[in-house]
């Protein structure tokens, strides 16, 4: 009786192994398929429209934000964003991708636009084909695009001069420096710049601009170390009209030991630049919501395809970021 | 034999079931095992020749693009009918090539790379269709201006293939290597599973076979120690109703009714010794009775003879008490001399006659003897000798020496299952301790003759009745005390 119970037991135990051996193998099985199949073809989602994301390559930093809030905003509207830049060689220009997406018959465009000739008559034969093309952050004017997304720049120009006024208070002459680069944005940073101008008027600030050689990767940078070590007295305000002129004017006052000494405003949305703020190495940004951005960006172009019309202008809001208010943004930056 | 027939059983489960289904349980576990490593094997080397699949297509895609190119180039060039020929060729197989591509859109970039190909290439197609018709329509300027856009176009198609190419080779490598150590893994745990199945399985044939050989062993046993002699082997268990269980059941049965023969032939050969036992004890009885009777007469044939022609010499002298007296002599002699064994209750009573009419005779008429009898009992067989050497104790010990009248009665009645033979005298009785060890010496003390008596004492009456009628209760002695008289009584069965 014992030793019928000891085989009984022995084959439930054998039984036991092969079973759990049998499960573990499926579950193997399965997490390998798991993981084999999310390159499969079978359980993506599917979408209506297909819309590409067009930007210089170089710039994909500040585009991250406005890209991640475009396609979740395209997503819950039957519609999927491509970053046409990841699938694509890296040499491949901004010109060339806009004509690809062309010829991929995509159903609406997002493009950092500028006032190339090249870039409108792509646009004007994107419309033409019955692609809707949005411009972002620099609007390419006469190329008959369906809508513009960005930010006003006369305001961001009076909110800069605004707060360089409020840090003046002197009766003596101060000098404020006005960077800008040569980049596609050159023509709004000019409206800035000029609303800048306005401001100063009848004042004791004398305004200068410079503007700072982008045609390289990193030409920016030695650009902006040469002006550093060549003026021949230190303005008492920078003002960097780009996003990537004050990560980069603050990053070469860093490296010169002259952070602190000379007042550094401009346009940013990093954390690196929210920081320094908070640190007192930069006095003030004018910070755009990119969120806000690719939203409008998505927006714009589910509207267009929807009803056949769209608003020509999105105006983004921007904020002023100073030591006072900086944490808030730091914390939604951490979030 | 017939018996034995109706008796056959077959049994619930046989040993051949048993066998065929063990034996397809056993197959059948290992068929499955087996299914299962091969699907799995199968599933995993299927997933193997998937992987690189999209890279060979997109390979091949890109082979066929620049043939198409480089022929739609050559036929505008010499406007040859191999290039043509060799154009549409390629162009078929490119279709073939993008019929295999994505064309939905969905939330992987990589398959929405395939749709802007699958749309680059329809574009590109119809331009170069339209070159060649061009060429075909001579139309130098068109062709010329067409045949540089589908160079731009094929600029594009083949850095997005590439492009495509490279990044599903680089997940591919991922996957394959990912799929190689699955293969590896499946392989180690096939072997690990089916060794175990198989030792399961061997442990499931031994365990069966086990059980079906142990009872057979232990039947074996067991009729080896019922060969031995030990019929005493306690039945053996039946384990399983199969074959084996069937002949442990008839084993058992064998076993069981060949005690009981044992036991009915002990008992009949008991019998039978008992039987004979009994019959040696009347015949040494009867000797011995007749042995006595011998003893005391000198030669009963020659005083039957003597008292034969005492009669006739009376009979011729006209004495007829004498003759009477003679004949008397004559006939209780020639009882004693021929008589059988079994006799009726009649002649007892007879040759009881006999006696007392000598006896009286002897003692001048004195003894008053009465008879009472019921004749429908007299026919019933007894012992021969028992009654006489009753009555022959009550005269000589009863109412030989009396002083008042003697009186001797005898009386055959029925009393309930039993026929009574009374022998009553007056005389001067029995003391109790007597009678006990009368009826306790009876059977040892019986070839202990009385010189005295016709040669039966009351012992010998006492045990040849019991062996007779195998009662104990065959006679009841009793005295009211001194003087005041005895009463024998023999009680024989009465059997209707």
């Amino acid at each position: 009786m014992l030793k019928n119970n000891i085989v009984r037991i022995v084959l439930v135990i054998i039984v036991l192994i092969i079973a759990s051996i049998t499960i573990s193998n499926l579950f193997k099985l399965n997490n390998y398929k798991n993981a084999t199949e999310s390159i499969s073809d079978d359980d993506k989602e599917k979408y209506k429209n297909h819309f590409v994301m067009i930007y210089d390559s170089m710039d994909y930093k500040n585009w991250e934000h406005i890209y991640e809030s475009a396609n979740a905003y395209a997503m819950e509207h039957d519609a999927y964003i491509e970053l046409l830049s990841e699938s694509l060689p890296t040499d491949y220009t901004k010109e060339e991708m806009l004509e690809l997406a062309i010829y991929a018959d995509v159903d609406g465009i997002i493009i950092e636009g500028d006032s190339s000739e090249r870039i409108k008559t792509l646009i004007y034969e994107a419309e033409n084909k019955g692609i809707p093309v949005v411009t972002v952050f620099t609007d390419s004017m006469g190329s008959g695009r369906s809508s513009f997304v960005g930010i006003s720049n006369y305001d961001v120009g009076y909110m800069l001069a605004n707060e360089a006024i409020q840090n003046l208070k002197t009766s003596s002459t101060k000098n404020v420096m006005v960077l800008m680069d040569n980049s596609n944005e050159y023509s709004g940073q000019l409206m800035m710049y000029q609303a800048m101008l306005e401001s100063f008027m009848g004042r004791n600030i004398k305004a200068s601009e410079v503007t700072v050689e982008n045609n390289s990767e990193f030409g920016m940078d030695e650009s902006i170390r040469n002006i550093l070590v060549n003026m021949e007295k230190e303005p008492d305000i920078m003002i960097c009209l780009s996003e990537e002129l004050t990560e980069s004017v603050y990053q070469e006052l860093v490296e010169h030991n002259k952070a602190g000494s000379i007042d550094v405003m401009g346009l940013s949305s990093a954390e690196s630049s929210y920081k320094a703020v908070n640190k007192g190495r930069i006095k003030s940004l004018v910070s755009v919501d990119k969120e806000m951005m690719g939203i409008n960006c998505a927006k714009a172009l589910v509207e267009y395809v929807y009803t056949g019309y769209v608003s020509e202008y999105f105006m983004v809001d921007v904020t002023l970021v100073t030591k006072e208010n900086v944490l808030e943004y730091l914390g939604n930056e951490e979030e | 034999m017939r018996k034995n027939k109706e008796k056959h059983v077959k049994p619930a489960m046989t040993i051949q079931f048993r066998m065929t289904a063990m034996s397809l349980v056993v197959m059948l576990i290992l068929l499955l095992v087996n299914m299962y490593i091969y699907t799995n094997i199968s599933n995993v080397i299927s997933d193997v020749n998937k992987v690189y699949e999209k890279n060979f297509t997109l390979n091949m895609m890109q082979d066929n693009l620049k043939n198409i190119q480089s022929s739609m180039t050559e036929y505008l060039q010499t406007k040859s009918t191999d290039g043509a020929e060799n154009y549409y060729r390629y162009v078929q197989e490119y279709q073939n090539n993008l019929s295999e591509l994505n064309t939905g859109i969905v939330n992987d970039n990589r398959q929405l790379t395939e749709k802007n190909i699958y749309n680059i290439s329809a574009e590109y197609l119809k331009l170069t269709d339209k070159c060649l018709e061009y060429k075909r329509g001579r139309d130098v300027e068109r062709y010329s201006v067409t045949y540089d856009e589908t160079q731009k176009l094929y600029g594009y198609l083949a850095d997005c293939i590439e492009s495509l190419n490279n990044d599903l080779f680089r997940i591919n490598s991922s996957n394959y290597q990912e799929i190689l150590a699955l293969l590896k893994y499946t392989q180690n745990l096939s072997m690990g599973l089916l060794l175990i199945a198989t030792i399961a399985m061997t442990a499931i044939i031994a365990y069966v076979t086990r059980r079906m050989t142990k009872p057979l062993t232990r039947l074996a046993m067991a009729a080896g120690d019922v060969a031995a002699g030990k019929f005493d082997t306690p039945p053996i268990e039946v384990a399983a109703e199969d074959e084996i269980g069937v002949v442990t059941n008839a084993f058992n049965t064998m076993l069981s009714s060949i005690r009981e023969y044992i036991d009915r032939i002990k008992e009949n050969m008991e019998h039978e010794r008992a039987l004979k036992e009994k019959e040696l004890l009347m015949e040494t009885h009867l000797k011995e009775a007749q042995l006595n009777y011998l003893q005391s007469q000198i030669s009963p044939h020659f005083l039957f003879n003597t008292l034969n022609a005492g009669a006739q010499l009376a009979m011729l002298e006209s004495a007829d008490r004498t003759y009477e007296y003679i004949q008397n002599v004559a006939d209780f002699y020639r009882y004693k001399v021929d008589t059988s064994k079994m006799v009726t209750l009649e002649e007892e009573l007879s040759i009881v006659d006999n006696y007392m009419y000598i006896i009286n005779v002897r003692f001048s008429g004195d003894i008053n003897y009465h008879k009472e009898v019921d004749e429908s009992l007299t026919s019933v067989l007894v012992p021969s000798m028992i009654l006489q050497p009753i009555v022959e104790n009550a005269v000589r010990y009863g109412v030989r020496d009396i002083d008042w009248e003697k009186h001797i009665d005898i009386s055959v009645y029925l009393d309930d299952d039993n026929i009574c033979i009374s022998v009553r005298d007056n005389g001067i009785g029995i003391d109790k301790e007597t009678i006990d060890k009368i009826f306790s010496d009876s059977e040892e003390e019986t070839s202990k003759p009385d010189t005295e008596s016709t040669g039966v004492g009351l012992k010998n009456v006492i045990s040849r009745m019991r062996i007779f009628f195998e009662t104990q209760d065959v006679m009841i002695i009793t005295s009211e005390g001194k003087n005041m008289g005895t009463e024998v009584a023999l009680l024989i069965p009465y059997v209707q």
